[in-house]
């Protein structure tokens, strides 16, 4: 298994007092997968229904260590990409 | 050092991604970058330092000689500068020369190529508020649209004196003194600084004030860690408006200035041209504190509040005074140099020492305060 890789971006470098820090962290993980299952399933009275599930492999977590003693609110989220903006 | 954030991510599997970071930093505030001040009358030391962004005099001298001397005694790129033998009765045509003859000697005699880029604020009068009365109030304005006119002199078709502007030097007591307040102006703030709101625009000044903190005298033994209020509610209350009055007289000024100039968006400036309080002797991380975080810090919460620029703030440092002698608990003239921080080196650079402005504490006792021992009571 893989490691994931992470890279952190600000859409600022420099900040007034008040105004919103957007951080983007893009994340990838070579084993991350969607597993997709379907198939049909017969009661005892020979009535069937067809059944879907998907699962993902190697979901990531985003974890903060920081010194700007901020709280971050996540924004948004796909597989690969986190934003999460806090306030400067 | 930049406030940083570290990111990892960790897959279901426990498998962790290497940190990345990122670093920011917070600017300094944008409405105004003022001018750090003090005062220079003989018998303070400027709590030992020589150089100073901004100084405040109070004569024009013969020629500018006055402004000449502060300028190469502290190097500084403005002043502020008034005179202490015009009155409100004298002619306008009188202010004009004298004017005059202190922006000529200034930017074009002697020497003067040193001092092209610094900027005169001139005011006729040091606190003027108790000496306008009804009689002499047409002349005060005759004598703000004479003084303008002399500093925006042209010559070959630009400015003269493109440094100098005019300013009306006020106190927050003598704002406090309203028409139906106690002890009330014989003509109030409003009556006497409105009208000439537009001839102090017109050539980029603006509005300077005294903002002492009410009872300085009497906190040397019993500080009180009193923020100023930035309420509009609380402007008039003595304690705690007495910086919010400030703003609130300017900006109603600029209301005005704007329609008299006809100009809506017509700008007017603001400064601190004195204040200061007494020093704490048992306490020396009380009073660096207390000029950062409530003097300064107020000053530039109420500039973006009002959109009032701040042209300097200005520390005066004879709280303390018997018979005209300085006594010996003010700050910057007797705090030991040792002081780390000392008031005079908060005062200095406060504008890098308000964690909450982007700025780093200074004094590692700093992170605790305001303590909980200080006294409140405003």
């Amino acid at each position: 298994m893989a490691n994931p890789t992470a890279t952190a971006t600000l859409n600022k470098s420099t900040y007034a007092v008040g105004e919103t820090i957007t951080l983007t962290i893009n994340h990838t993980d070579a084993d991350r997968q969607t597993i997709n299952l379907s198939g049909t399933v017969t009661d005892s009275q020979g009535n069937t229904a067809n059944w879907s599930a998907s699962a993902k492999v190697d979901a990531g977590v985003v974890a903060f260590t920081q010194t700007g003693g901020k709280t971050w609110t996540l924004q948004s989220a796909t597989d690969n990409q986190s934003v999460y903006t806090a306030v400067a | 050092m930049s406030p940083t954030v570290t990111v990892t991510v960790t897959d279901t599997n426990g498998n962790t991604s290497a940190p990345a970071s990122a670093s920011w930093t917070v600017a300094a505030p944008t409405t105004g970058q003022p001018w750090m001040g003090s005062s220079v009358p003989s018998n303070q030391n400027q709590g030992g330092y020589q150089q100073w962004d901004y100084v405040r005099i109070y004569d024009f001298g013969t020629n500018g000689s006055e402004a000449i001397a502060a300028f190469n005694d502290h190097g500084v790129r403005g002043m502020g500068i008034s005179d202490s033998g015009i009155t409100p009765s004298t002619s306008p045509t009188s202010v004009a020369s004298q004017v005059r003859a202190l922006l000529i000697g200034f930017y074009e005699g002697s020497g003067s190529a040193a001092r092209q880029d610094v900027e005169l604020h001139v005011a006729l009068e040091n606190e003027y508020g108790d000496h306008i009365t009804t009689g002499n109030l047409s002349n005060w304005i005759a004598q703000h649209a004479a003084a303008a006119d002399t500093i925006l002199e042209m010559q070959g078709g630009v400015r003269r004196f493109p440094k100098a502007s005019l300013w009306a030097d006020p106190t927050h007591y003598q704002e406090q003194r309203r028409a139906g307040g106690s002890n009330p102006l014989p003509v109030t703030l409003d009556q006497s600084l409105h009208p000439i709101a537009r001839h102090l625009m017109r050539t980029g000044g603006g509005v300077a004030w005294s903002m002492y903190v009410p009872g300085r005298e009497s906190t040397v033994n019993d500080p009180t860690f009193d923020k100023p209020t930035t309420l509009e509610a609380d402007r008039y209350n003595l304690n705690k408006g007495y910086i919010t009055r400030c703003y609130m007289r300017t900006r109603d000024a600029r209301t005005q200035g704007r329609t008299d100039l006809g100009d809506p968006t017509a700008a007017m400036r603001i400064a601190c041209w004195e204040i200061g309080i007494g020093n704490d002797p048992n306490d020396n991380d009380h009073r660096p504190y207390f000029v950062v975080h409530s003097l300064v810090d107020t000053n530039l919460t109420l500039s973006q509040t009002y959109s009032l620029p701040i042209a300097a703030l200005t520390w005066w440092d004879q709280q303390l005074t018997k018979d005209g002698e300085l006594q010996s608990d003010n700050p910057f003239s007797h705090e030991p140099t040792a002081t780390n921080p000392s008031t005079a080196y908060a005062w200095r650079n406060a504008l890098s020492m308000d964690h909450r402005r982007g700025g780093s504490h200074a004094g590692t006792s700093w992170p605790n305060n305001p303590k909980s021992s200080w006294p409140t009571g405003a």
